[in-house]
C-alpha cells in the first residue's frame, strides 16, 4: 500500500498518468474509510430516479453518509423562493428508496410544515413514518443526531438552513455508527460553506415550454468525496422510478396483469362531452 | 381465630332502613319491589322513585378496593365467597391488643368507613360463620327501643344508625350462644333449606344444633352440618387473601440534604438501578417512572418518564430519567428522592441474529424504541408523532397526528401485561386513507396559515398572472386548475376555495388558492 501511495515521478508529469494516481489515491482513500462504517453502512443504494443513479460515482447513495440537496433558482430573491425548487422532493424520493430495506423514516419538522399526504403520494408508507417537531435549533441538532444514531432508522429527512461545521461533522460521525441516510435540504447559501457531507446535490428548476404536469430539475453534481464534480443531468418529476415501470404501473408485468381485449365503450354524446 | 366482618350498606343506612321497612328483599322482581316502596308510608314525601340497574361487576370492584383499604387493619382480608358477595372477612387475631383493645379496633374501621360515607355493621367472633350471622342478623340494640333487623324498625334513623354503627363483640368461646337465638339463615343456607326448616317450626338455631347430626345430613344433606360446624368453629373456613399487587417505590433519604448536581444524579442512578433490579427479577419492565424530589422548603418537583415499550434495562431507563433532570432546576436542596413505578409490562425478549453483519443493520425496532423514548422525553410526547390521514377534503383537516408514545394505551394495557394473561400487543398501525393522492397533487409544505397575496390575474374568476410573496415576485409560466373545494359546512363557517398549482418563469411551484367568498388570494403550500 505504500508503494502505491508514492507515485513515479514519469508518471506525473503526464497529465493521463495524473488523472489515473488521482483516481487511485481516491479508491483507497475509500477503502480506508470504509473500514470506519458500521455494519451495513457504506452500502449502496438507489436514489429513486435511474437517471441520477447514473450520475451519481458510487452509482447511487451510499448509507452512513450525509447528502444535501440544494434548491437553487435562476431568480433573484431570498432562500425562501429556493426552497420552491424540487430539492425535498427529490431527497424524499431517494427516502423512499431507503426504506425499501426495513427501517423508518425520521422527519424533522421544526417549522411545522410539512405534509404527510403529499409524502404518502411520493410512496412513503406512512407507518414507517416519524415526525419529529422540535421547538429549538439546539433541539433540532440533537435530535437529528440521536435520529442519525439510531439503527432502527432507515433515513432522516430534514430541511436545514444554517447548522455549524461542527454540528454537521457530529452528525457525520453519527451516521457512519449506524449506517443511517442523512438528507438535508439546503439553500442556495450554502453552497460556499464547507462541508461535510459525502455528497452535494444543487437542484435548479427549468422553466418549461409545455404545459404538461411535469416538473423538469436539473440536478448538479456539485460536491463528492472522489472529486469527480461539477457533472449536470436533467431529471423529470414524477418520472420512471429506478426498477420500476412508470408511476402507477408497480409490478405490472405481461403475466399477471389483466389485459382488456374487449373494444372500450362507445364515446359519449356530444352535449355530454361539453359537460365533463 | 377472631374474625369479623363489617356488613356494607353501598348507599346509606337509611335505605338499608327504608329497605326493611318496606320489605322490598334482594332478588325480588322489580314491579313487586316498586309497587311495596311506593306503599310505604314513609316514602310519600318523595318526589320520585329513583331505580337504577344493579351493576354486580362494579359493585364487586368497589367490595375490592374497601377490601384493599382494610389492610390497614388486618394483614389477611377476603371477600366473602358468594354470588353476590356484600362482606369483608378480616382475620384480627392478635391485632386487639395493638390497638387498645378489640372494641377500639372495630370502632377504629367503622369511622374510616363513615369518613367514605358508608355505613357497616362490625362483629368480632371466633369463626367467619358467627361473625358473618351476627352482622347479618343480631337485633339492633337501639336507644329508643328494640329493633328487629330481619323485621320491622322502631325508633327513629338516627337511632338505628347509631345502634347499627355499634360493634357486635362475641367473647371467645361464646359462640354457641351468641348464635342461639338467630334464625337458620345466620348459617348462609339457601332459601329453600330455610323455608323447609320454618315449616318443620326450626326458627332458631339453637333449636337445630340439638338436633341428631344423622338426621340432619339424611334430611338436608352436608351443607347444614358444615355450616354449623364453621359458625361453631368444629370444621376450618379459610378466609381468602386478597393479593394486593406490590408497590415498586425506591426512596432515598438524604441524611443532610443536598443542592449538588452530580449528588442528585448519583442518588438517582442508584434508584433506578434499584426499580430496574427488582423489575427484572420478575421479567417485568418500566413502562411509566415517577421521579419525585423533595426540599426542605416548598413545592417537590415531579415528572414522569415514559417508554415506548417496557424495559429494565438501568442504562436505558437511567438516560431517560437523566434527560428530564436535565431541564429541571432545584431551587432549595433536597431531603429525598424518590422513584415509583406507575405502570409497567413483560418484558419481551428477543433472539440475536446468529450471523450478524451479513444483512443490512438498519429496521431493528429495539433500537427504534429506544429512539423514540430518549425523542418523546426530551422533546414531549406531542414532540415525536406519526401522521394519520383523515378522510377531509380541506387540506388543512387531510392529517392529523398521533403520538408514538401513547400514556393512555399502555395505561389500558398494564394491568393486563402485569396479569399476564394477555400479551401487550402493538399499537395499531395508521391507516391508509383508501384514495391516496397523486404523486405532485399536493404540497409537501402546507404553511400552518394561508399567506393572503398580492395578485394580479386578468379576468376576475381567471387563473392569477402574478403574485408576490416574502418581498419576491413571482410571474407565473403555467397554471393547473382549479380544484374547488367547498367544505367544512358543520365547522364555523363553509370554506369555498378554487386551488390553482402555479409555475413560475424560473421553474418554482406554488399552490395557491382563492377564496371565493371574498376573491381574496392566497399561499398555501410549496412544493420543496
Amino acid at each position: 500500500m505504500t508503494t502505491s501511495l508514492l507515485p513515479d515521478r514519469e508518471r506525473l508529469s503526464d497529465a493521463a498518468g495524473r488523472a489515473e494516481i488521482v483516481a487511485a489515491l481516491a479508491e483507497q482513500v475509500r477503502s480506508l474509510e470504509g473500514e470506519r462504517f458500521a455494519s451495513g453502512a457504506g452500502e449502496t443504494i438507489s436514489t429513486g430516479l435511474a437517471a441520477l443513479d447514473r450520475l451519481l460515482p458510487d452509482g447511487g447513495l451510499r448509507r452512513g453518509t450525509l447528502v444535501e440537496w440544494l434548491g437553487e433558482t435562476a431568480a433573484r430573491g431570498s432562500d425562501r423562493a429556493a426552497a420552491a425548487s424540487g430539492a425535498g422532493t427529490l431527497a424524499l424520493i431517494a427516502a423512499c428508496s431507503a426504506l425499501e430495506t426495513g427501517g423508518a423514516l425520521v422527519v424533522l419538522d421544526r417549522t411545522r410544515r410539512f405534509y404527510p399526504p403529499a409524502a404518502l403520494a411520493w410512496g412513503i408508507p406512512l407507518e414507517r413514518l416519524i415526525v419529529v417537531q422540535p421547538s429549538s435549533v439546539a433541539e433540532e441538532a440533537w435530535a437529528v443526531d440521536q435520529s442519525l444514531r439510531s439503527r432502527g432508522v432507515a433515513a432522516v429527512w430534514l430541511p436545514l438552513e444554517t447548522a455549524s461545521e461542527h454540528t454537521l461533522r457530529r452528525w457525520q460521525l453519527a451516521a457512519e455508527s449506524s449506517g443511517v441516510l442523512g438528507l438535508l435540504v439546503r439553500g442556495a447559501c450554502a453552497r460556499s460553506e464547507p462541508s461535510w457531507a459525502e455528497l452535494r446535490l444543487g437542484v435548479q428548476p427549468l422553466s418549461k415550454t409545455t404545459a404538461e404536469r411535469t416538473r423538469r430539475l436539473r440536478v448538479e453534481l456539485l460536491r463528492t468525496r472522489s472529486g469527480a464534480a461539477g457533472r449536470t443531468i436533467e431529471v423529470e418529476l414524477p418520472a420512471r422510478k429506478a426498477g420500476q415501470e412508470s408511476w402507477g404501473w408497480r409490478g405490472a408485468s405481461h403475466e399477471t396483469s389483466t389485459l382488456h381485449l374487449a373494444s372500450s365503450m362507445a364515446p359519449a354524446t356530444n352535449r355530454r362531452a361539453r359537460r365533463a | 381465630m377472631t374474625a369479623y366482618c363489617p356488613r356494607l350498606a353501598s348507599a346509606a343506612a337509611s335505605g338499608w332502613l327504608r329497605e326493611r321497612s318496606s320489605g322490598v328483599r334482594p332478588g325480588m322482581p322489580l314491579a313487586e319491589a316498586t309497587a311495596l316502596a311506593m306503599r310505604a308510608e314513609d316514602f310519600q314525601s318523595q318526589a320520585e322513585l329513583h331505580l337504577e340497574a344493579a351493576d354486580s361487576w362494579n359493585a364487586r370492584r368497589e367490595l375490592e378496593a374497601l377490601a384493599d383499604n382494610c389492610l390497614r387493619f388486618a394483614p389477611t382480608v377476603g371477600i366473602e365467597e358468594a354470588p353476590e358477595p356484600d362482606s369483608l372477612l378480616l382475620d384480627v387475631t392478635g391485632i386487639g391488643s395493638l390497638c387498645g383493645g378489640e372494641e377500639t379496633l372495630a370502632r377504629q374501621i367503622v369511622a374510616d368507613f363513615r369518613a367514605r360515607r358508608l355505613t357497616v355493621r362490625v362483629a368480632i367472633a371466633d369463626t367467619p360463620g358467627t361473625a358473618w350471622a351476627m352482622t347479618h342478623f343480631a337485633p339492633l340494640e337501639c336507644a329508643a327501643g328494640r329493633a328487629d333487623a330481619a323485621g320491622g324498625v322502631e325508633g327513629n334513623e338516627t337511632a338505628i344508625l347509631t345502634a347499627l354503627a355499634e360493634p357486635l363483640l362475641v367473647p371467645a368461646g361464646e359462640s354457641a350462644l351468641a348464635l342461639a337465638s338467630l334464625p337458620p339463615a345466620a348459617l348462609r343456607l339457601p332459601s329453600e333449606t330455610c323455608l323447609l326448616l320454618t315449616e318443620l317450626g326450626i326458627w332458631q338455631i339453637e333449636q337445630l344444633a340439638v338436633l341428631r347430626r344423622e338426621t340432619l345430613l339424611a334430611r338436608f344433606g352436608p351443607l347444614v352440618l358444615i355450616r354449623l360446624d364453621q359458625a361453631l368453629g368444629a370444621a376450618a373456613e379459610a378466609i381468602v387473601a386478597r393479593v394486593v399487587p406490590p408497590e415498586w417505590t425506591f426512596e432515598w433519604l438524604l441524611e443532610h440534604p443536598t443542592g449538588r448536581r452530580e449528588m442528585i444524579e448519583w442518588v438517582v442512578e442508584q434508584l433506578v438501578a434499584r426499580v430496574c433490579v427488582a423489575l427484572a427479577s420478575q421479567r417485568r419492565g418500566v413502562l411509566r417512572l415517577a421521579c419525585r424530589f423533595t426540599p426542605e422548603r416548598g413545592a417537590a418537583v415531579e415528572f414522569i418518564v415514559g417508554l415506548y415499550r417496557p424495559s429494565a434495562s438501568e442504562r436505558h431507563v437511567g438516560e431517560l430519567v437523566r434527560l428530564k433532570l436535565e431541564t429541571v432546576r432545584f431551587r432549595e436542596p433536597l431531603t429525598a428522592v424518590r422513584c415509583e413505578v406507575l405502570a409497567l409490562g413483560m418484558l419481551e425478549f428477543q433472539q440475536r441474529d446468529f450471523f450478524v453483519g451479513n444483512e443490512t443493520s438498519c429496521g431493528d425496532p429495539l433500537a427504534l424504541a429506544t429512539l423514540v423514548d430518549r425523542l418523546s422525553n426530551r422533546l414531549g410526547t406531542q414532540g415525536v408523532s406519526r401522521p394519520w390521514l383523515l378522510a377531509g377534503a380541506q387540506p388543512e383537516f387531510a392529517c392529523q397526528y398521533h403520538p408514538v408514545v401513547s400514556l393512555q394505551k399502555k395505561l389500558a394495557r398494564r394491568t393486563e401485561a402485569a396479569r399476564g394473561k394477555k400479551k401487550p400487543t402493538k399499537p395499531a398501525a395508521p391507516q391508509r386513507e383508501s384514495r391516496t393522492p397523486q404523486p405532485g397533487d399536493r404540497p409537501l409544505w402546507l404553511e400552518p396559515e394561508p399567506t393572503s397575496l398580492a395578485v394580479v390575474s386578468v379576468v376576475p374568476d381567471g387563473p392569477p398572472l402574478m403574485f408576490r410573496v416574502h418581498g419576491s415576485e413571482h410571474r407565473i409560466a403555467h397554471t393547473w386548475g382549479p380544484e374547488r373545494i367547498e367544505t367544512g359546512w358543520w365547522r364555523s363557517r363553509c370554506v369555498r376555495r378554487d386551488y390553482y398549482q402555479v409555475e413560475t418563469r424560473e421553474g418554482l411551484r406554488y399552490w395557491l388558492f382563492r377564496e371565493l367568498n371574498t376573491g381574496r388570494w392566497y399561499l398555501h403550500g410549496t412544493f420543496v
